[in-house]
């Protein structure tokens, strides 16, 4: 387990630099955290990374958004950003779809509100879990495996 | 002509009726089912469920309102209906519905854009009458639930996002906003109940990118304020809340009217819209009202109808009329062609 403090923004970068490297396709990138912990920020720099240009925004009221990484130096192709904030069954995102782009070696899964639906994430095998917390103004990113 | 409309995007199921002859509209029916009280348990939509209620809402409501509307098949001239964006799992009730009826009755069916249809919903004003005059270059502002952005029009069909927000929707600001204080869904009416007659300067709350020279907003910021502010307040009572939310509202509006009237000079446009949900926020509507008046006097501002701007089918119906300026033909055994696209775009 890996423990850090993002102090701004710009740890959130480097953080997201450093992942992004580290991906290979087929993984599934929980976040774990409280409203406005950076969740959403974390997905736009990571998105950044594969050249995406389009907005990354919030996919709270869509429930999942699509993104294609049309750089042809990734092996990955999606980048699949999925908000289970207004979530309570797993079950409702396999009626969104979601099933084509797990394990998918092409995709790159990242889940915010992670925690809704733990179990189910649990079960599958490469996930990197990541839990970030506020105290006193200061944002702790936990890497859990 | 006379067209019928479905839109299923998301939480409403909507069925409208609406006859346009020579500049000269007449609404024959427009009915909306709501799931909002089956959502608000879960704070939110659940696709599952609400693609099922569509499917359960769709036939009796479509039978009623060509009940209500003293309208046979055989009268209408096109069909019309809403493919994105939206909930996928929604939008393809409305569009499979619509595709079956198009090709049963054999009639031309037309794809509209939801966003559009919030647009353009401004030329409805009343029952019936004339279609209003919107002066092109227009702006629109669209805010809603999924949805804020600048739209500049050169005519109906000729439309163009100028900015967007760059993460949190303004009616999602809203949703999170109130569920911070605890307040329960859905967070726009919720607010600004609250916020009536309360003092807005008592919390001092960002004003985010409403300096910057784009015209795209943040509302992320704001949401993260209002939690750090009331995380900090000893006092959670209805007092405190009350300030908050019209402190978080104004916040809200002073980017929204900021960036509007900014993009309006501008692109020197001669009409300013409001469209979206959360352009039935009183505050908004009055504010904005003013400032134009204020600051662009020569500028004609126009708001929707309240009952037209949250979701429905009579906006569909009166954006799918423009849709067929160049004639109907085009439309004609379209069922096979009109597809969901829950991501498009203005
Ligand atoms: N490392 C950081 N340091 C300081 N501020 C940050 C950091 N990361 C994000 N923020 C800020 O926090 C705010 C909220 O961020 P964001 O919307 O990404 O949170 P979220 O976790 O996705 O929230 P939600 O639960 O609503 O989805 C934004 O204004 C963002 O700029
Ligand atoms: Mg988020």
């Amino acid at each position: 387990m890996k423990k850090l403090i993002l102090k701004s923004e710009k740890d959130t970068k480097k953080f997201a630099i450093e992942l992004s490297k580290k991906l290979k396709g087929g993984e599934i990138i929980a976040l774990e955290g409280d409203l406005g912990v950076g969740k959403t920020t974390l997905t736009q720099y990571l998105a950044k990374n594969f050249g995406i240009k389009e907005k990354v925004t919030s996919p709270t009221f869509v429930l999942m958004k699509i993104y294609e990484i049309k750089n042809l130096k990734f092996k990955i192709k999606n980048l699949i950003h999925v908000d289970c904030y207004r979530l309570d069954d797993p079950q409702e995102l396999f009626y969104l779809g979601i099933e084509e782009y797990l394990n998918n070696k092409e995709s790159i899964v990242i889940i915010e509100w992670a925690d809704k639906i733990k179990k189910y994430i649990k079960a599958f095998k490469n996930v990197i879990w990541l839990k970030i917390e506020i105290k006193n103004n200061l944002r702790y990113l936990k890497v859990l495996k | 002509m006379i067209i019928l409309a479905i839109e299923t995007s998301c939480d409403e199921t909507a069925v409208a009726l609406l006859e346009i002859n020579r500049g000269y509209f007449k609404v024959l029916a427009n009915l909306v089912a709501s799931q909002i009280n089956i959502h608000k348990k879960y704070g939110g939509v659940v696709p599952e469920v609400a693609a099922r209620k569509h499917l359960e809402n769709m036939l009796p409501i479509l039978d009623k309102a060509l009940k209500q509307a003293k309208v046979t098949p055989k009268q209408i001239d096109a069909i019309a209906v809403v493919y994105g964006p939206g909930l996928i799992t929604s939008l393809i009730v409305g569009v499979e519905a619509a595709k079956t009826l198009a090709m049963v009755w054999d009639k031309p069916l037309i794809p509209v854009n939801h966003v559009k249809a919030h647009i353009l919903a401004n030329y409805l004003k009343g029952e019936q009458g004339k279609l209003e005059d919107i002066k092109y270059p227009a702006l629109c502002l669209v805010v809603s639930g999924g949805h804020t952005s600048l739209v500049l029009l050169n005519d109906p069909n000729d439309l163009k996002t100028i900015g967007s927000t760059r993460d949190d929707a303004v009616g999602e600001a809203f949703d999170k906003a109130a569920k911070i204080m605890g307040l329960g869904y859905p967070g726009g009416p919720i607010i600004s109940k609250h916020a009536e007659n309360a003092d807005k300067e008592d919390y001092k709350l960002p004003r985010p990118m409403i300096h910057s020279k784009d015209f795209d907003f943040s509302f992320s910021g704001l949401k993260t304020a209002v939690k750090y502010e009331w995380e900090k307040e000893r006092f959670k009572d209805e007092k405190n809340i009350r300030k908050m939310c019209a402190a978080f509202q104004q916040a809200c509006i002073d980017v929204l009217i900021a960036k509007t009237l900014s993009a309006a000079k501008h692109y020197n446009v001669k009409a300013i819209l409001l469209g979206g949900g959360v352009s039935a926020n009183r505050e908004l509507r009055l504010q904005l009202a003013a400032k134009v008046k204020d600051e662009l006097p020569k500028v004609i501002f126009s708001q929707p109808d309240l009952h037209l701007t949250t979701d429905n089918a009579l906006m569909v119906a009166v954006a799918a009329f423009f849709e067929t300026q160049g004639g109907l033909a085009k439309f004609r055994d379209n069922w096979k062609n009109v597809k969901v696209d829950p991501n498009l775009e203005v």
